[in-house]
């Protein structure tokens, strides 16, 4: 899906299918208000700060602190690997797979995975792969990708739901979504059961003591790390903290920023496979530190910032472009506020166009990002880059030139305002593509029946009263 | 090149000339007494959907636990759980039991959440449909911070926070609660000890933590450094190796002793005053290696 | 005190009488009001757009209009914010420019938070009693220059009454260039502003500092049918002061 579609898919999305609007929009903004009051219960705007220069050192320095991580995972027993993209990722995969003759695997939510197409892979390998989120689970069963870094399913309705699982599940089509999620869970406690291997992502690592940390609400994190002999965490480079101690503003600020809960309802702190004198947990635990984008991303000094996200999905929510949509026409993993800067950094300001101009930069969602990446900002950059770069709509730049002008020359300013008012219709027209695409849904401009300069000529000598 | 080489070789270039950005302090959380931490916890814990029980005895404790068993048919318990608070229903494997009982390293009275170890079986912990976690009241902590103080290289494969029952909106935004894990969660929180209950526990917990220890290059506040070798076979000493490849051994009675005293409420401002206290409170006659003492209970958060 | 009006192009244009509003109600509270004639648009829609060469020829084309003046101020919050926020940070590391370009940021207001914040002024007199209006706060003037309880206090210590809107604080959708580049979307957005309206509750009109939201919302209400009328703030403060209407 090229990205370059982004605005035809929105339109077309909107214009054809105006229940995923509704239900985006209503989860977005249960969330978003959710993580006002969160916010407003606790000490936000200090954490905010504390965990922005937590993420800042971390990534100043983060070749020791990968060196410190792999040394600590090493020593706790955890087979590490390192991956440059996709490729490396699938033969790691593909080498655990063939080891331990892996037939099934219980995925943990992870956006990585969906980054580096983990599913496809092992589908590929003959593997029977079963996303355990509940939300994930649901737009597997339906063939299609996540629409919210957090709540994967939020473009789908209650109706749409039932359609599905009565469908794939054989539950009765006015079924409870008590009942759907008892189905779901039914279904997918047998692949827990019998899985070999479990694939997470991870929140967190700790350097300090190699720690993999994991968040969720529904426990399926915690199965799949836990009941298959293997596990396997997929780790972005930019995932590290220094310290143990820093999980104490993370975990907190993490859970208010993405749903407003104090903490998320299952943390994992994963040091290692199962010990001598436990009766279960994984034998064994591989970590794969992922590049895949970052480390071009990090070279750059401006746009290094996105490298600080802790995939809370705030942004998403407070995004009133995002919520017209949902993340699917963005055509990229992430989407919304944190896609359109994450895509340019990630692939390129050529590939990602025009994801970075899907924004009013309205900046809620700088307002509300728990590690205050300043996404406004960095849309801004990209879009400065991307002209420079000549990444523009046909005859944008001849426009601009022209436009710039008639500014620095306030006679041809005002000779344009005079020409605007010979041609009355000219801001109604359909012909011009630029007024089209403004009236096609919105009635035409009319100006003032004179500008105000011509006015001030008049008052500039009035006195009070 | 391997994929490593490459990875973190493109990790320096790209930080070429980058200064070194500063290290926050970890920011000190807000105090709280027990009482108030308790409060907290509850709160938490039922705004999400938890049932908490303050027990002040024995009867009560089992009377929850009765009452946790009602109607059920099998229970599954955790390794650690005290005799006395094992349920009386015919045991099961996490498959099929109706019922989970563990006991808790910790509470969190800041986020309402119990921690719990893989010592004692993952799967009790989350197979079940209903899970009851007992919770001492002196494992209370009020904030995060101080948990995670406390916790850290705990010696096991893996700790987990639990703070409700498992509960998911991904269905048309609607709450569910008991997706995949427990869709319910009681914690009773015993502030007795007559039974014993409570000392016996706590020694095995930090035994275990003692051995969680090994191979922990420590550091004394005068800066010299030491690495932890071990436990002894039964348990009574814990070697260290010194830089000058001197061993030493540390009984173990000296640091339940300086555990005990710090619990109680003493707060020793250096190794030599967490000394004296435990030379006092044990009648030795010298200080008992307070330097190592010091950087022991440093690292296992007591300090 | 040397106070220069910077109409900004879209007031300008489409929103000439909100001009003349301005002037009359600083007259009316004793300052004295230049309107230099050089000056055109501050060049935001080219920076925005990525056009940073173009957009620097504008600032400094701005910049030199109101050099000299104590004050400007603008009826706007979005050019506001783009020669108090952005005109700095388009000249960071260039001498002479940025030094200008801070000057400027520093006498720069928009109309509401000039009154309050500058002149101290809280209440303009009684000329809006009984009257009932829906304010939409522009994104620039709320996040980029905290313009959030001037233009509310300013109306009811007149005697409005602000209708509770839901939406009120979120972005309508107009966006500048956006509204044309992704126009599906950007209407969008405007429909979720105008079905959470408090319809019920009758405001006469919707009241706005920023008049590229006005004349989106306007735009999409003509066509949706809605004869809901739209108002620059400045004309009904203007109105507060006056008593007229």
């Amino acid at each position: 899906m090229a990205l370059r579609d982004y605005p035809r898919r929105a339109a077309e999305l909107i214009e054809q299918r105006p229940e995923v609007r509704e239900s985006v929009t209503r989860a977005a903004l249960h969330f978003d208000r959710n993580r006002a009051r969160a916010y407003a219960e606790a000490p936000a705007e200090a954490w905010r700060t504390y965990a922005k220069g937590v993420k800042d050192h971390l990534l100043s320095r983060l070749a020791d602190y990968l060196e410190a991580a792999e040394a600590r995972l090493t020593e706790n027993g955890v087979r590490v690997h390192w991956a440059e993209g996709p490729e490396d990722v699938h033969r790691v995969l593909g080498e655990i797979v063939r080891a331990h003759g892996v037939r099934r695997a219980v995925k943990a939510k992870s956006m990585l995975s969906e980054e580096l197409g983990v599913n496809a892979f092992l589908e590929a390998q003959g593997v029977e792969v079963y996303e355990t989120d509940l939300g994930e689970f649901i737009i597997q069963l339906a063939g299609e990708p996540p629409s919210h870094i957090v709540g994967p399913a939020i473009h789908k309705s209650l109706a749409e739901i039932r359609r599905l699982f009565a469908e794939r599940l054989g539950t009765p089509p006015d079924a409870s979504p008590e009942a759907l999620a008892a189905a779901a869970r039914a279904f997918l406690r047998e692949k827990f059961l019998t899985a070999e291997l479990g694939i997470s992502g991870a929140n967190f690592l700790v350097a300090e003591t190699g720690t993999v940390v994991l968040v969720e609400n529904e426990g399926n994190i915690r199965l799949s790390t836990s009941l298959p002999r293997v596990h396997v965490a997929l780790v972005g480079i930019e995932k590290l903290l220094p310290r143990f101690e820093d999980l104490a503003v993370f975990l907190q600020l993490l859970a208010r920023a993405a749903t407003g809960q104090p903490i998320g309802t299952f943390v994992s702190l994963i040091d290692g496979p199962r010990r001598e004198g436990e009766t279960d947990g994984p034998e064994e635990v591989h970590v794969v530190l992922v590049d895949n984008g970052r480390t071009a991303a990090l070279a750059d000094l401006e746009a290094s910032e996105v490298l600080r996200c802790i995939r809370c999905g705030a942004c998403l929510n407070a995004c009133p472009v995002y919520r017209q949509t949902g993340g699917h026409p963005f055509g990229f993993v992430y989407s919304g506020p944190i896609g359109e800067v994450l895509a340019p950094a990630l692939l390129g300001p050529g590939e990602a166009y025009p994801l970075y101009h899907a924004s009013t930069l309205c900046g809620a969602c700088a307002e509300v990002c728990p590690v205050k990446i300043p996404i406004p900002k960095l849309l801004l950059t990209w879009r400065h880059r991307a002209a420079e770069e000549g990444l523009l709509l046909p005859m944008e730049k001849a426009m601009v030139r022209a436009y710039a002008e008639a500014v620095v020359r306030p006679r041809a300013y005002r000779l344009a305002s005079k020409a605007m008012r010979a041609f009355p219709g000219a801001l109604e027209s359909e012909r011009l593509p630029l007024v089209r695409a403004w009236t096609r849904l919105r009635s035409g401009l009319r100006p003032s029946p004179r500008p105000f300069h011509e006015l001030w000529e008049e008052i500039k000598d009035e006195r009070e009263g | 090149m391997s994929a490593r080489d490459r990875v973190l070789y493109r990790v320096r270039r790209a930080l070429t000339g980058r200064p070194e950005a500063a290290l926050p302090a970890v920011i000190a959380p807000e105090e709280r007494d027990p009482e108030e931490a308790f409060a907290l916890f509850r709160t938490r814990l039922e705004a999400a959907g938890a049932r908490v029980a303050r027990l002040d005895s024995l009867e009560e404790a089992r009377g929850f636990l009765a009452e946790a068993e009602s109607g059920l048919q099998s229970a599954w318990a955790g390794a650690g759980v005290p005799e006395a608070l094992r349920p009386r229903l015919p045991l099961a494997e996490p498959e099929r039991a109706r019922l989970g009982v563990s006991l808790a390293l910790a509470g969190v009275a800041e986020t309402g959440s119990v921690v719990l170890t893989a010592r004692e079986g993952r799967r009790g912990q989350l197979l079940v449909p209903r899970h009851l976690v007992w919770l001492f009241a002196g494992d209370l902590f009020g904030s995060l911070l101080e948990a995670l103080r406390r916790l850290r290289g705990g010696g096991v494969s893996a700790l987990a926070l639990h703070s409700g029952p498992s509960k998911s909106a991904d269905i048309g935004q609607i709450m569910v609660k008991g997706v995949h894990g427990p869709g319910e969660l009681w914690v009773g929180v015993l502030t007795f000890d007559s039974v014993g209950l409570e000392a016996s526990d706590r020694s095995v917990n930090l035994e275990e933590r003692l051995k969680g220890l090994t191979g922990r290059v420590l550091t004394t506040k005068e800066n010299q450094t030491l690495t932890v070798v071990g436990l002894s076979k039964p348990g009574n000493t814990l070697y260290l190796a010194l830089a000058n490849g001197k061993k030493e051994g540390l009984p173990v009675k000296y640091v339940k002793k300086a555990v005990e005293l710090i619990e109680a409420g003493i707060s020793p401002q250096g190794p030599k005053e967490l000394g004296e206290a435990v030379a006092k409170a044990l009648g030795l006659k010298g200080p008992p290696k307070a330097g190592y003492l010091w950087a022991i209970l440093h690292a296992l958060g007591y300090v | 005190m040397r106070v220069a009006l910077f109409a900004t192009c879209l007031v300008d244009q489409f929103f000439a009488q909100a001009g003349v509003a301005t002037v009359r109600l600083l007259r009316s509270l004793g300052v004295e009001v230049d309107f230099p004639r050089g000056q055109t648009c501050c060049g935001q829609p080219a920076f925005n757009a990525g056009h940073w060469d173009e957009a620097r020829r504008m600032a400094r084309h701005t910049m030199g209009v109101f050099e000299g003046y104590d004050y400007v101020v603008l009826p706007s919050g979005s050019c506001g914010s783009m020669l108090r926020v952005h005109y700095p940070e388009l000249f960071v590391g260039r001498g002479a420019d940025y030094r200008r370009a801070v000057s400027l940021a520093e006498r720069t207001f928009e109309l509401s938070q000039f009154l309050v914040r500058v002149l101290g002024v809280e209440k303009l007199g009684d000329g809006l009693t009984g009257r009932r209006f829906a304010y939409h706060h522009g994104c620039h003037a709320l996040r980029e220059l905290g313009v959030e309880e001037e233009p509310e206090l300013l109306l009811q210590n007149a005697g409005a009454e602000l209708v509770p809107w839901e939406a009120d604080r979120e972005c309508c959708g107009f966006g500048g260039v956006f509204s044309v580049k992704m126009p599906v979307v950007s209407v969008a957005m405007a429909d979720r502003k105008l079905d959470t309206l408090p319809r019920q509750a009758e405001p006469e009109a919707l009241v706005s500092t920023d008049a590229g939201c006005l004349l989106h919302l306007a735009g999409r209400m003509k066509r949706r049918g809605d004869a809901l009328p739209v108002r620059h703030l400045a004309e009904v403060l203007w109105e507060a002061r006056s008593g007229a209407s």
